[in-house]
């Protein structure tokens, strides 16, 4: 007689779980996902990958200096054009700026500084407004009282103006703009958060902490904040591009990352004459960077919602 | 060049040679007894009977506007342009000389420099209809609170009101530099400020709707965006050419540049930069060299020891490190002058910074990474912050990319104007702590030693400077009255400073303005706007004209 072994459904439920990692993986907005990943990628290896200095000009032949300047020796050739334009090369594909530097290489490095100011300073906001908005949330009373009508004040301020008036204060530099959105971005988590927690501590597997005596800080850190990360990484992934156009938005205006460090919004700034006299590769490179690092964060975001609101997934 | 010719023959001879006042008309009736000094004031150019004012001058500033600066009890720098629309001074540079008569018809000093005198002309009044007398002058300097208040007011003993129309200064030892400063160009103090209005509305209330004697009325302001003024056709020496005078807060170029091709702008300020080409190439616009002064390099608190700047020899590589030929290629399309000196040859008792007097600067970054090892930085150092004047931030980084080129690296703080304006204005205090370069330029009518006075000596307003040498030859040009002895001792002082490196010239600016064809008169006869000597400014503003 055939005996049937134990676990035989076990066949049935590998394919199913198959099946759901390639749902996952061919719903996963690939296009976003590879742009975020080579801007990543760039990012971390600007200094291995970028052909030229990031601050130092290109160094000219006596050719170009005779053909531009008339004279055998020049510290830089500047406005060089693209490469498929007239008077481009491929030592520079991309052009030169003003100073005769590589805008490749630049906007590789200024890769670099886009996304450590907006990655550390979004997280930065999460961990504020997190911690508040589950302190907010769960110990109620006049914590509530006080976190909640502060959070409320700061989120009727304008955030471009009010990072302008910090960043006036605090003066312009790569780690203040950091804390320039910190500071800004904290309230929208902290609400989200705090709404969050409203339901999630009446639960039942809060209440049996409560009743075995399980002191707050435990339950915050061990049932609260892992059951909050959902939203938080929605809200995380949706402020990355914002925390791109801020700190591109502040370097445009002259109060963030400070030259000659590149970055994608002082690039842009810096070269805003340059568009009057046809060298539209000094603003378009920069601006299509900006433009794809925050509508690739945002798709991202968008899925992340999705994904991790049931409802919505089984839609 | 008419500027040039200017700054030769406005040379103030305030010499011992005594002229007595005997044979004067009626209305140039001696004030003070006893020997005079010799001074040489131009004669005001009065045009009655001028046509009503007409058309709107868009002018675009090239950084925002402080309410600040229509007070002239707080005197700032770039505050000029506007005492010249709003209010007027007994004395003030124009296009007739560095001192020229306004309100005062005559004035007068003692021999021994100990008094000085002045007489209003008769029937002044302010633009609200009240009588400008003695009083106001009297008040506006006992009042003044800006730059150089406190070494002004302590020179004076007593201000005598004679009537409304005579005062009389007495001052405790000889100021033979009163004039200087009283002329309206090295201080707030000589720009008269109606006493009335200012106590009824006070120090915030005359910022925010100024009111005085000048040709224009100011009519409406947006803090740091922009500024109205209407004519006001009462003006004791001429009705002004145009009606309204729009003042625009423009810190962009590009902006700049394209409300001068638009339409919006009729006059614009500093196109130099990248778009000084496009100025030069168009033909719908016309274009003022407007050589002012040269911009140089300060080192905040180089004088402590844990400055990088504190070794003679760093300081000396900074200089050698800039490729000043080039910068001023890339800058200003090479009409701009590789310079020496870092005051105005248009000053007096200036040294030229051409090579006649002072040597241009030589580039030679092997030297200077070659003092850099000497001075202990084989591998170059960084510094906190280079600071630009607003808004040359192109040419702050081409400097600071020859710096890097030579080891000395570090990074643009780009301030806003009006904090910019205050920093620098409160000189070596104005910037803590000792790592800092501050790039400058201050064009100023008058004598080389106010600049020095200000910024060179220890106990100037904004000093960035203090050197015992320069100090005890600073004593003997105080000490004494000898006009050509001070004039010697305030070329050694410049000389002492460049070759101390205490203060890096880079180039002779030229800060370019362009017009519209909007502009009268047409053709090339629109550079009488820029005649008055070392002016940043085109002004009097009476003078302009525009197609209505």
């Amino acid at each position: 007689m055939a005996t049937i072994p134990v676990g035989a459904d076990q066949p049935i439920a590998a394919p199913r779980a198959a099946r759901r990692s390639f749902r996952v993986i061919r719903e996963a907005p690939l296009i976003p996902l590879v742009i975020l990943g080579v801007l990543a990628s760039v990012a971390v290896l600007a200094p291995v990958l970028a052909p030229h200095d990031k601050l130092d000009p290109v160094k000219p032949t006596r050719e170009q200096c005779l053909a531009k300047y008339t004279t055998p020796d020049c510290p830089y050739i500047d406005n060089v054009p693209p490469f498929w334009a007239r008077g481009g090369g491929f030592d520079t594909p991309l052009g030169t700026d003003f100073l005769g530097r590589d805008v490749l290489s630049r906007l590789m490095h200024g890769a670099r500084i886009s996304l450590i100011v907006a990655l550390t300073g979004t997280l930065f906001a999460g961990a504020i407004g997190t911690m508040l908005g589950v302190l907010a949330g769960y110990m109620g009373r006049w914590w509530d009282e006080i976190i909640m009508r502060i959070t409320d004040a700061w989120l009727t301020l304008p955030s471009l103006v009010f990072a302008i008036l910090l960043s006036s204060v605090r003066g312009p530099g790569l780690w203040n703009v950091v804390l320039i959105l910190a500071l800004v971005f904290w309230s929208r988590y902290s609400r989200a958060v705090r709404a969050e927690v409203l339901t999630i501590r009446e639960r039942e597997f809060v209440k049996l902490a409560e009743i075995n005596g399980i002191g707050k800080l435990t339950i915050i850190w061990r049932h609260l904040i892992p059951n909050v990360m959902n939203t938080v990484m929605v809200l995380f992934s949706l402020q990355v591009g914002v925390a791109v156009i801020i700190e591109a938005s502040l370097s445009f205006l002259g109060v963030g990352v400070p030259p000659p460090e590149p970055s994608w919004g002082l690039m842009m700034a810096q070269e805003r004459e340059s568009l009057m006299e046809g060298r539209w590769w000094l603003e378009i490179f920069p601006g299509t960077c900006i433009t794809m690092l925050v509508l690739s964060a945002n798709m991202l975001g968008d899925w992340l919602r999705v994904r991790l609101d049931p409802q919505l997934r089984n839609r | 060049m008419l500027k040039k010719s200017f700054a030769i023959l406005s040379v103030l001879t305030l010499t011992c040679g005594v002229a007595w006042g005997q044979g004067v008309p009626s209305t140039s009736k001696p004030i003070l007894s006893g020997p005079l000094a010799k001074l040489d004031i131009k004669d005001a150019q009065i045009e009655a009977g001028r046509g009503a004012p007409k058309g709107t001058l868009n002018i675009g500033l090239h950084f925002g506007i402080d309410p600040g600066w229509f007070d002239p009890l707080g005197y700032h720098g770039p505050a000029m342009h506007f005492y010249y629309l709003v209010h007027d001074a007994l004395i003030k540079p124009m296009p007739q000389g560095e001192f020229t008569y306004s309100l005062a018809e005559r004035a007068e000093m003692t021999a021994d420099f100990r008094r000085a005198a002045f007489r209003l002309r008769p029937g002044l009044k302010f633009q609200d209809g009240r009588p400008l007398t003695t009083a106001d002058v009297k008040w506006t300097y006992e009042n003044y609170r800006g730059l150089n208040f406190k070494y002004l007011q302590d020179k004076v003993e007593n201000i005598q009101v004679v009537d409304d129309r005579t005062i009389v200064f007495h001052f405790k030892g000889p100021f033979v530099d009163f004039l200087d400063l009283y002329s309206g160009s090295g201080s707030g103090i000589g720009w008269i400020v109606p006493r009335h209005y200012y106590e009824q509305v006070g120090k915030d209330g005359f910022k925010a709707r100024p009111m005085g004697a000048g040709p224009f009325k100011f009519v409406s302001q947006e803090a740091g965006v922009q500024a109205s003024f209407e004519a006001w056709d009462q003006y004791w020496r001429r009705a002004p050419g145009v009606k309204t005078i729009n003042v625009r807060g423009i810190k962009d170029l590009a902006a700049r540049m394209a409300g001068l091709e638009t339409g919006e702008l009729d006059l614009a300020y500093g196109m130099t930069g990248k778009l000084l080409q496009r100025v030069m190439a168009d033909p719908k616009l016309r274009w003022d060299p407007n050589f002012t002064a040269p911009w140089h390099l300060v080192f905040p608190g180089y004088n402590e020891p844990s400055s990088p700047f504190h070794d003679k020899r760093v300081r000396q590589a900074v200089s050698l490190a800039i490729n000043r030929q080039f910068l001023v290629k890339q800058e200003t399309q090479g009409i701009g002058k590789p310079w020496g000196n870092w005051i105005s040859h248009e000053n007096r008792d200036a040294l030229r910074g051409d090579g006649t007097e002072l040597p241009v600067p030589p580039y030679d970054p092997t030297k200077a990474k070659q003092l850099l090892a000497e001075a202990g930085f084989p591998n170059g150092f960084d510094f906190d912050w280079y600071v630009p004047f607003v808004p040359y931030f192109d040419m702050a980084e081409r400097i600071l990319n020859d710096l890097r080129a030579v080891g000395m690296r570090s990074k643009l703080q780009m301030l806003d104007a009006p904090a910019y304006m205050a920093q620098t204005s409160k000189g070596r205090k104005g910037f803590p702590g000792n790592r800092t370069i501050v790039q400058r330029i201050d064009p100023r009518p008058g004598g080389a030693k106010e600049l020095i006075r200000l910024y060179a000596v220890c106990g100037g307003p904004a000093s960035y400077i203090c050197e015992p040498k320069i100090e005890s030859l600073w004593a003997k040009h105080e000490a004494s009255i000898d006009v050509a002895e001070r004039d010697r001792l305030s070329k050694d002082i410049q000389r002492a400073i460049v070759e101390g490196y205490y203060l890096v010239p880079v180039y002779l600016n030229p800060f370019v303005h362009a017009v519209t064809q909007k502009v009268l008169p047409e053709g090339e006869a629109v550079h009488h706007y820029w005649d008055t000597v070392n002016a940043p400014f085109p002004w009097p503003w009476e003078v302009w004209e525009v197609k209505g």
